[in-house]
């Protein structure tokens, strides 16, 4: 017990830091527990002891209570110091030995310093059980934090004792609804600093033999009607999984109005695509490409049985499908493609960059130049930052602790057909779905991670560099002078406000650029967990590491 | 002496309560409320008198007398208090809802992300605050409720945490500059008969001259201008009345058909021509030091009681 007040009066200053009563509570009851000891020495009394179980005891009981009961204060609690947490341990075990020493003497009713030793021998085994078990107990709850991080920090549960304890003993429905439900491993993000949790649905939870399994099926030209295109055909992953191309071509040789978009990060897109407020789920996405006639682009169609055919018949596939989806008895199936496919996507995760050196604490990871852009984008002259902000450089972000939604979209004055802000047709944003005057040309603001290598840009991919891009956010908006789409974007009446036109010299321009560059991650394009399986190349690179 | 032992058992147990609270609540006020109450205090955005909505234009605004439609209007309040007439002032301790209410910082909403609302916006609302307060406040038999006293903004702790990883409401990125500068504390975007600037009018409130090695990193020290405007509202009964943001009063002496572009309008630049009378004639606030013109903000005409 002396022991336990020692400790109590160590954390005390701590706790007085928080607010001044609690610090005081310790420090008396620190002092107190000692008190009692030099007590106890002088008059070893049942009155005596039953204060000393009292005082013992009762803290450890209003301490379990402390979790049994919900409190409205355990959301929002700030994080913790370790050493208090571990402190808070080791008095409560010196409590529990204390007590267990403590109730055999007061039961046993002999007042005397004789028996003094008597009640020790009968106590100090009950006391070596409690304190070797609690030893045991806080052992493996240390280890289990770093074996499954599923138990320590999550949304809303800022300890791990809180993430062990309280789910323990008043809601088990809250870990199995965590990540742990349905896999025999959490899957493992290796988040980038910073990173929030992605969300992820429920009825298709991330494991590794998913994201695999999508992986051989997103460079698997098999997955196309006629077998001569893949994802990969229009996302390739030295440029960051777009295609470098204006507009991408079908693959019955159809072409298409959009842009190839950067598959970076899009488990946090608000909305997929460019500009489609309702499509907020990767296994919706994905149908889009597979299965969509106007226009056509896998063009799986019409071909359906063929191509599942095809994985049946391979070597390799019907045990991975079997691996990855071990409940349904006939995995081989469009649901399922897709499943795997969206588990590969989301884990297409680019935080690796310069930027994320520099801001991880490394000063020399920009150059100077660099430093200057990013003054110059985050600045309220460039506007930049609103449609481009967080740790995704865009407005469009959700994550598993987002609590409201984010489904931007702006028009950024690229044309102007008609004066009255009409965009060419078929390509007129959000107003192809809603057909509302204002959401003429307003589409989702991409991330610019890796922006460097997703050239050419703009939803139409009418802008072949950065440079260009600067220039016509510089001019608020585009002049075209003559043909069909001729006009002035930069009166097209539906254009955001934050798109006001800036000025910069030559060096101001070069700087923005190079920071537009510093978010290239040079080792998201070149990892061997995101490459073509069938190419040996990549074998080779993951044999190398 | 039984009395005795049980009750230097029942002190034991409740100083072992006290012990244990701080790891239940280390940032709870330690003020403890009298017979504490529930409160719902109800705010409105208008335009004069007629309610304020995205996608409507509203005519006759600010010196020019300029038609303005609203994209956005958003703003968070913190430290509230009541005052009663015998001069007692108590805060009003939010309820943490995990949404709109965080500490003592609330987010009042009143965009639904249609229309222009629809570039930055969120379809999520919200016209009020709740939290509990002591009783004696606006209840008690011989004594009337007289005042509310707020803070348009977020405090300097709170105001430099990451959008990411913050707690609602304190995760929206579009109410965040970033990590040196912190939070827009109110955010009314305007589209206006401005030309210069495409009719582009932003008012955007938040602290400025914050001092760090660059804007990803948190300043240490409070900026230089905090920006945030202390509100005192008189005749207000907590249960009859309802706080009223005005955004025509909020702009009444400006001419919003002059707007010098970057920014478009005032975005709480302390050089920026835009805030120059937005400032002290809207907000009640010096522009050049960023504390009140006087003493508790009385010149600020955003807010009023109804």
């Amino acid at each position: 017990m002396a022991g336990a007040g020692v400790v109590h009066l160590s954390i005390m200053p701590e706790h007085m830091a928080h607010v001044t009563a609690h610090g005081l509570a310790l420090l008396v009851f620190g002092a107190l527990q000692i008190v009692w000891i030099l007590a106890a020495l002088r008059w070893w009394t049942r009155p005596v002891i039953l204060m000393g179980v009292a005082l013992s005891a009762g803290l450890i009981l209003l301490w379990v209570l402390l979790y049994a009961i919900p409190s409205p204060f355990i959301g929002h609690l700030p994080l913790h110091a370790r050493i208090l947490d571990r402190a808070l341990i080791v008095s409560k075990l010196l409590e529990g030995t204390a007590a267990a020493v403590l109730i055999p003497a007061y039961v046993m009713k002999t007042p005397s310093a004789v028996g003094m030793s008597r009640f020790l021998q009968a106590g100090a085994p009950i006391a070596c059980v409690v304190t070797g078990v609690g030893a045991l107990l806080w052992i493996v709850a240390a280890t289990s934090e770093t074996l499954f991080p599923v138990f320590s920090v999550s949304a809303g549960w800022p300890t791990w004792r809180l993430n062990q304890m309280r789910p323990a003993l008043i809601a088990p429905a809250v870990r199995s609804s965590a990540s742990l439900s349905g896999n025999s491993a959490a899957y493992d993000w290796d988040l980038p600093q910073g990173f929030p949790p992605p969300r992820v649905p429920e009825d298709n939870p991330m494991t590794h033999e998913k994201v695999e399994l999508g992986r051989y099926l997103f460079y698997d030209k098999r997955l196309s009607g006629n077998g001569t295109q893949s994802c990969e055909s229009c996302h390739v992953q030295t440029l960051a999984f777009s295609d470098g191309r204006r507009t991408p071509i079908g693959s019955t040789g159809e072409p298409l109005e959009r842009n190839s978009q950067a598959l970076v990060n899009v488990a946090y897109n608000a909305t997929l695509t460019w500009a489609n407020p309702g499509l907020t789920e990767l296994e919706r996405q994905i149908l889009i490409p597979i299965f969509g006639e106007f226009p056509i682009e896998l063009g799986v169609t019409s071909h359906e049985e063929e191509v599942l055919e095809r994985f049946r018949q391979d070597e390799r596939y019907p045990q991975m499908f079997a691996t990855a989806f071990p409940d349904d008895p006939a995995p081989i199936n469009f649901r399922n493609i897709v499943h795997a496919l969206a588990s590969f996507v989301r884990s297409l995760i680019s935080g690796n960059s310069p930027y994320d050196r520099y801001v991880a604490g490394d000063k020399t990871a920009l150059s100077e130049s660099a430093r200057r852009g990013m003054e110059l984008f985050f600045s309220e002259e460039l506007e930049c930052h609103h449609c481009h902000t967080g740790f995704n450089f865009t407005l469009s972000t959700v994550h598993a602790q987002s609590t409201f939604s984010a489904a931007a979209f702006q028009n950024n004055g690229l044309y102007n057909l008609d004066s009255a802000g009409a965009y060419p047709r078929g390509n007129r944003g959000v107003y192809e779905l809603t057909g509302k005057p204002e959401d003429m040309g307003r589409f989702r603001p991409p991330t610019l991670r890796n922006v460097a290598l997703t050239a050419p840009y703009m939803h139409d991919g009418s802008i072949a560099t950065l440079e260009e891009v600067i220039q016509h956010y510089m001019a608020g908006g585009r002049v075209i002078e003559e043909g069909p789409f001729a006009g002035d974007g930069r009166r097209n009446p539906y254009k955001s406000g934050l798109v006001s036109g800036f000025q910069l010299n030559e060096q101001e321009i070069a700087d923005l650029i190079a920071f537009l560059e510093s978010l290239t991650d040079e080792s998201f394009v070149t990892d061997p967990r995101f490459s073509n399986p069938f190419e040996e190349k990549a074998l080779d690179q993951i044999a190398d590491r | 002496m039984r009395i005795h032992i049980f009750a230097s058992a029942a002190l034991i147990c409740m100083l072992g309560l006290a012990a244990c609270q701080p790891i239940q609540a280390p940032t709870e006020p330690s003020t403890t409320l009298d017979k504490p109450q529930p409160v719902a205090i109800n705010f409105a955005m208008k335009v004069r008198d007629r309610e304020a909505r995205c996608g409507e234009v509203y005519e006759g605004l600010g010196a020019s007398g300029s038609p303005v439609e609203i994209n956005d209007m958003r703003f968070y309040i913190s430290n509230v208090r009541l005052v009663n007439d015998k001069g007692a002032e108590t805060p009003v301790e939010l309820e943490q809802d995990g949404l709109w209410q965080v500490e003592n910082v609330a987010l009042l909403d009143f965009e639904d992300a249609t229309a222009g609302c629809a570039e930055t916006g969120t379809p999520e609302m919200n016209v009020g605050i709740r939290g509990i307060v002591a009783e004696q406040t606006f209840v008690c038999p011989e004594c009337e409720p007289t005042a509310i006293l707020f803070d348009l903004g977020v405090p300097f702790d709170l105001n430099h945490l990451d959008v990411t990883a913050a707690p609602s409401p304190l995760n929206i990125p579009a109410m965040w500059w970033n990590w040196q500068i912190g939070y827009k504390f109110a955010r009314i975007d305007l589209k206006t008969d401005a030309a210069a600037t495409e009719g582009a009018w932003f008012i955007h409130l938040g602290s400025t001259g914050c001092s760090s090695s660059d804007k990803n990193t948190p300043p240490e020290k409070p900026c230089m201008r905090p920006n945030v405007v202390s509100v005192r509202l008189d005749n207000f009964d907590v249960t009859k009345k309802v706080v009223v943001a005005d955004i025509a009063s909020l702009v009444a002496a400006v001419d919003l058909s002059e707007s010098t572009p970057q920014p478009a309008g005032c975005m709480s630049g302390p050089d920026d021509p835009d805030c120059a009378i937005l400032f002290p004639a809207g907000f009640g606030l010096d522009i050049a030091t960023g504390a009140c013109a006087e003493e508790g903000c009385p010149t600020q005409r955003f807010f009023r009681v109804e």
